[in-house]
């Protein structure tokens, strides 16, 4: 009795071991990195300069479109094996190679910061009498007050030294979901965190760095508030497209909508697919992505949603607006359903469907496949809208004038 | 490696845990599936989700869940992990877990045909790149049919409501191997 009373512990034991063994596996999945741990040995740095190698040769779809020579690619790649520098260096140099390929979504990620955070200005670098130095060229509202100011140094370093770190480098967020580069990545960091910045000719601002990409927005302009706004950050986070159905419902009653994708960098085409589905009473002819030899990987379908919004539409782009960003723009401009203002899309026609953790912390991916419309075209060198405005003087910015927008309510007040 | 490491464990330790539950008897049974115990579950998934804002049915989804199970005559406590993924365009990977009740409201050694249960808890989601997690309430039925010793099949329907920023409603039916002590 005893012994049958010990056998049944035993079993049980054994399989409580079983299903938490299962369990723990799984949910341990996907936290591999493919070269291994830091710090980098010889046999590491050679991994990620040949994982890197690899998939760019294999898979980059533009080499031809913009005149990148792969040869002269993997060399400068295998010339950062060269020496004895630390692992941050090398990982440094690996990402300025990548980033010679001039394409954003083949690119080395950075992805440390729990929650990204962004300063609450926006600045540009610029070559100043000693150095370079960083102008700012907008600002949230209430910190308007900076535009235009220099800034010689970012938490006591020298700005030359942090844009030389941060070259090719992007930061991304812990699913990729933000994805931060240039200037401002120069301002990043946790987001909650305060940044300090030294000024040309003397004096600090001690900045609060804000969470680097806000929920959808609203707000009503014009006339009686007739016309909707629907400003959008981003289009990296999948939830987005809940807050984006529900601005929508509350807009259905105005007569026109803005959408405001200016400094979008993109994100997932599910919810720009998902948006445009409410613009929409019957179903379009999908979009494609197709690898490098033109072979169809796969359509992109955005049927109808929910109930349509049927007022006019305008969507309000710069440079910034950036791949998926570009790909809903160039779906409005495509099927009739709206006009374009403001300045060129900066492009971003790829879908980089392969990535790798490379070592803790550092993730590569590089564009697989390249979106076209139905009639075959792509937009990775950018889309020029419908109605051309001048991008922002700083004078404009600072008196908080925004051309683009008012010449997108005056277009909607306009037509009948 | 680390994968094949943990099925190399699996298949091992299920297989020690098998060859002993065939010794079994009777009254092991009729305890089994009746008084107090404690159980594991394994079950695969799909369903759909219905988005509030939209007011449509625009997503898929898919769950495997592993589920451990405490019971005394036919009420029961489970809890477990579930992974899985959002159909959305894309496929969205996504993890989370559940606490619950189970009732048993058919009684296995009363029907051929197995046990039924009315269950419901509470469940938390989080989808890749959400900006937050999604708590949510679950319900359902689950019909648990003895196969052999302790082993048993399950097949569950269940619905429920999520909430926060993805407010969704979902349906979805699990297949899934079942055992009790």
């Amino acid at each position: 009795m005893i012994e049958r009373r010990w056998l049944r512990t035993a079993r049980l034991c054994l399989w409580v071991c079983l299903w938490l063994g299962l369990g723990g596996s799984l949910w341990g999945c996907g936290a591999e990195t493919h070269c291994g741990e830091f710090p980098l040995d010889e046999e590491r740095r050679l991994c990620v300069v040949e994982t890197v190698d690899q998939m760019v040769v294999e898979t980059f779809p533009f080499a031809e479109y913009k005149g990148v020579d792969l040869k002269e690619f993997s060399r400068e790649l295998r010339m950062t094996l060269e020496g004895e520098t630390p692992d941050v260096a090398f990982l440094e140099e690996v990402a300025a190679v990548v980033s010679r390929l001039r394409d954003g979504h083949t690119r080395v990620e950075r992805r440390t910061l729990e929650e990204p955070g962004v300063a609450p200005v926006r600045v540009e670098v610029e070559e100043g009498p000693r150095g370079d130095r960083l102008v700012v060229v907008g600002a949230d509202e209430g910190f308007q007050e900076w535009i235009g100011a220099a800034v010689v140094a970012v938490d006591g370093e020298p700005v030359s030294e942090a844009v030389e770190r941060h070259r090719g480098w992007v930061e991304a967020g812990r699913d990729g979901e933000v994805a931060l580069s240039g200037p401002t990545l120069l301002l990043a960091g946790e987001a909650g965190t305060e940044v300090v910045l030294s000024l040309e000719g003397g004096g600090e601002v001690v900045l609060t760095r804000r969470r680097a990409l806000q929920p959808p927005a609203s707000s009503r302009v014009g006339k009686g508030g007739q016309i909707g706004v629907l400003k959008l950050e981003t289009f990296g986070h999948i939830d987005d497209l809940e807050r984006i159905d529900e601005i929508l419902n509350d807009l259905m009653d105005t007569r026109g909508l803005i959408i405001d994708l200016r400094g979008n960098g993109g994100g997932y085409p599910s919810v720009t697919d998902g948006l445009f589905g409410r613009l929409i009473d019957r179903p379009v002819p999908p979009f494609e992505l197709v690898d490098r030899y033109g072979k169809l990987y796969r359509q992109l379908e955005a049927p109808p949603r929910g109930e349509t919004y049927e007022g006019h539409v305008v969507v309000l782009v710069d440079r910034r607006s950036y791949s998926a960003s570009n790909y809903l723009a160039h779906r409005i401009a495509y099927y009739h359903r709206g006009v374009l203002v403001g300045q060129p899309t900066g492009g971003g026609a790829a879908s980089p469907n392969r990535g790798v953790m490379l070592v803790p912390g550092v993730w590569f991916q590089v564009s697989t496949y390249v979106l076209r419309t139905p009639t075959g075209d792509h937009s990775e060198s950018g889309l020029m809208p419908g109605i051309l405005v001048p991008a922002p003087t700083a004078k404009e910015q600072y008196a908080g004038e925004d051309r683009t927008l008012q010449r997108a309510i005056e277009y909607l007040e306009a037509l009948r | 490696m680390r994968k094949t490491r943990w099925l190399v464990i699996f298949v091992v330790v299920g297989m020690l845990a098998w060859s002993g539950s065939a010794e079994a008897s009777e009254v092991e049974a009729e305890n089994r599936w009746s008084g107090l115990g404690f159980g594991v579950a394994v079950k695969s998934g799909a369903g759909w989700q219905r988005s509030v804002p939209c007011g449509c049915v625009d997503r898929g989804l898919f769950t495997t869940e592993f589920a451990g199970r405490l019971r005394y005559r036919r009420v029961g406590l489970e809890a477990d992990l579930r992974f899985g993924s959002m159909l959305l365009g894309g496929s969205f990977p996504a993890e989370g877990w559940a606490v619950g009740g189970r009732v048993e409201v058919v009684r296995a050694r009363e029907s051929p045909w197995g046990a039924l249960h009315v269950r419901g808890g509470y469940r938390h989601w989080r989808v890749m790149s959400m900006r937050e997690d999604s708590p949510g309430i679950f319900g359902g039925v689950s019909w648990e049919i003895p196969i052999v010793g302790p082993l048993g099949l399950e097949v569950d329907a269940v619905g429920g409501r999520t909430f926060r920023a993805l407010e969704h409603w979902f349906l979805m039916g699990t297949l899934g191997v079942g055992v009790r002590y």
